[in-house]
């Protein structure tokens, strides 16, 4: 029997991996040592990716009945790809409450408030460069139930929903076997100022105002200061971003301040909008039919604000009468619109320039530019038409809607997409051929003939406990910018075989 | 009594009648009509298709309630069965947009037959 060792691992175990694929040969000894070593991560540390050779992330997302969550293995790409078994790490569960402290309890109005008080909360588990990992909230008792797949390198962050008013936590976790874990946000100390314009005064719309671990980018819970622009967070020593934000669709700007809290706490912060006076910009979308477009998305980015620090991004919908209208503060924007999708819509999005002056704004009648007919001839390397494959297309820079047709028996296939860039992922209908992707920047303009190559294949088998196959699991297979290569589903016996153009 | 029928036989010209099969959805991400909990971005569900006759022709339509269509992408299938193919949906959660809403996948070959998974979807509340 002729089997590969391991080219692969979770991402977070290659220190440990790189034994075995050090190792050649293909004895059975050697592949139940190698399937042994690399089936799962036990105790490995974040970070040994970086020194590791270029590699392609595989995640594999088991069906739902396997009890096996997603996750995300290593292929080193100076290694073989063939027969390469992806041994998914059993899932855990770890339980437990989370509480805090209440300055205003409910059950008992003593002062100074209590302490171990059952906390609504939101509990996010991740690991970097992986598909692991997932959200979920603690019920009105506090108490939680999370799943994860067995291993190391993960990080935990503990946001309180209510009360609000509590520190929220960031944990490295490694989890080995089923579990209880206790979260005590404890109280915290304070972080507290005035949000205000330039003239010293309060909004007229109080913005949010919440904290960014500094280390993690993680936002903690959002707090709305009140009408004279107080505000009050709370959270344990260490360095954070204090962020100043509108809600969803206001036009304030999202302002952004260091702040540090040591162990005295009691730390102030004012922050100081600038001049806030927003004017409606409005128009009305219409289809290059002259239709008028509902529930389009406008989308409003600021390059440069004239009078506040800052940027501030703004999205509004069109109504059934196609019209839209937002506040938007003085200075340069960039606005995008983006029509509702649809796989046989006619309209392309659109993205324009334009100066917000110190009045209203009508845009007037916005006309969406046309789709393009995308056609053309899929073949071979050797120039023989490829009947039967798969054409998406994906765009690149709005909302990545894909638009997906089949070739006929001639390898010829017509497309509509929207006039933007777009990636085009050619999936051909057997593993003869590579799944290749195209990059268009113009699709009116490009050439839409495109030839397949035989690439490099990836074969493997997706295996539980007990070496159990996994059927019709999805594997993908990306990139290092996080760009899908390939996709395709396990068969019946947990195998797969994808060959990708690189 | 006996009935006969003097004269020959004829056979008439066999003519081929097409019968198709519908499609059947043989998997799915999740199980058909259980929760989707849109608790990492992006949430990706997916079908399995088996078609006997003509899997090249099918067409998938993905709806969430109230909102309409959604992109989806092809997800082949390249092992020994070639009647099998996918489709999957990648969805960035919104609590506004698709708590409760549910989630429908209807595949057509190319016959017109079709079938349907549904889902509800859930988004976890959050705290900013």
């Amino acid at each position: 029997m002729t089997r590969t060792l391991l080219a692969l691992t979770p991402l977070a175990s290659l220190a440990l991996t790189s034994l075995v694929l050090s190792s050649a040969g293909c004895s059975d000894a050697a592949m139940t040592s190698a399937e042994n070593a690399g089936s799962y991560d036990e105790s490995a540390d974040s970070g040994a990716i970086a020194s590791a050779s270029p590699a392609l992330r595989v995640d594999v997302r088991p069906q739902g009945s396997d009890g096996y969550l997603p996750q995300s293995f290593s292929l080193l790409g100076g290694h073989d790809w063939t027969n390469v078994k992806f041994q998914l790490a059993p899932t855990i569960t770890v339980w437990g409450r989370v509480t805090g402290f209440d300055a205003s309890p409910y059950r008992d109005i003593s002062v100074p408030g209590e302490p171990d008080t059952p906390v609504l909360a939101e509990i996010s588990v991740t690991r970097d460069d992986t598909i692991a990992g997932g959200t979920l909230n603690s019920d009105e008792n506090g108490q939680y139930a999370l799943q994860v797949p067995r291993g190391g390198s993960y990080q935990l962050s503990v946001l309180p929903i209510h009360p609000t008013e509590l520190p929220f936590l960031i944990e490295r976790a490694t989890f080995h076997e089923n579990t209880t874990r206790d979260f005590d946000l404890g109280y915290g100390s304070p972080i507290y100022g005035m949000v205000t314009d330039s003239d010293g005064s309060p909004l007229v719309d109080p913005p949010l105002v919440r904290l960014l671990d500094a280390q993690t980018d993680i936002a903690g819970p959002a707090t709305q200061s009140d009408a004279s622009g107080h505000y009050m967070l709370r959270a344990n020593p260490g360095d954070y971003t204090l962020q100043v934000l509108g809600d969803d669709g206001d036009y304030l700007p999202t302002i952004e301040l260091d702040v540090t809290l040591d162990e005295e706490g009691l730390s102030e912060l004012d922050v100081d909008v600038g001049y806030i006076e927003p004017f409606f910009v409005s128009g009305t979308l219409t289809s290059p039919d002259g239709d008028r477009i509902f529930d389009g998305i406008v989308r409003f980015s600021s390059q440069i604000l004239a009078d506040t620090p800052g940027v501030s991004v703004v999205e509004t919908r069109t109504n059934s009468s196609g019209r839209f209208a937002a506040q938007l503060l003085p200075g340069e924007w960039t606005a995008v619109f983006i029509p509702p999708y649809a796989p046989d819509g006619v309209s392309s999005p659109l993205t324009m320039d334009m100066t917000v002056s110190d009045d209203n704004l009508s845009l007037g009648s916005i006309m969406l530019p046309p789709r393009v007919t995308f056609d053309g001839r899929i073949t071979d390397m050797f120039g023989d038409p490829v009947p039967y494959a798969r054409v998406t297309a994906r765009e690149l820079y709005y909302n990545g809607a894909t638009y997906t047709a089949t070739a006929d028996e001639r390898g010829d296939y017509t497309l509509d997409v929207p006039d933007a860039g777009i990636e085009i992922i050619v999936t051909p209908p057997d593993a003869e051929l590579a799944v290749a992707r195209f990059l268009v920047s113009a699709p009116a303009d490009s050439t839409s003939d495109f030839a397949l190559n035989r690439g490099r294949a990836l074969t493997g088998q997706v295996v539980g406990d007990g070496d159990a196959p996994a059927p019709f699991a999805l594997v993908e297979l990306v990139g290092p910018s996080g760009e899908i290569w390939a996709s395709t589903l396990t068969d019946d016996q947990g195998t797969f075989t994808v060959r990708i153009d690189q | 009594m006996y009935l006969s029928q003097g004269g020959c036989y004829f056979w008439m010209p066999l003519v081929e009648e097409q019968v198709n099969k519908p499609p059947e959805i043989v998997s799915s991400f999740p199980e058909p009509d259980q929760m989707l909990e849109l608790n990492t971005d992006p949430t990706v569900a997916w079908v399995v298709v088996e078609d006997e006759n003509d899997p090249e022709s099918l067409d998938y339509l993905w709806t969430i309630e109230n909102i309409g269509p959604q992109p989806w992408e092809p997800l082949p299938f390249y092992g020994d069965d070639q009647n099998i193919y996918g489709s999957m949906i990648r969805i960035t959660p919104d609590p506004i947009l698709h708590h409760g809403r549910r989630l429908r996948a209807q595949v057509t070959d190319g016959f017109g037959a079709t079938a349907v998974a549904e889902w509800d979807l859930s988004v976890p509340e959050e705290a900013r």
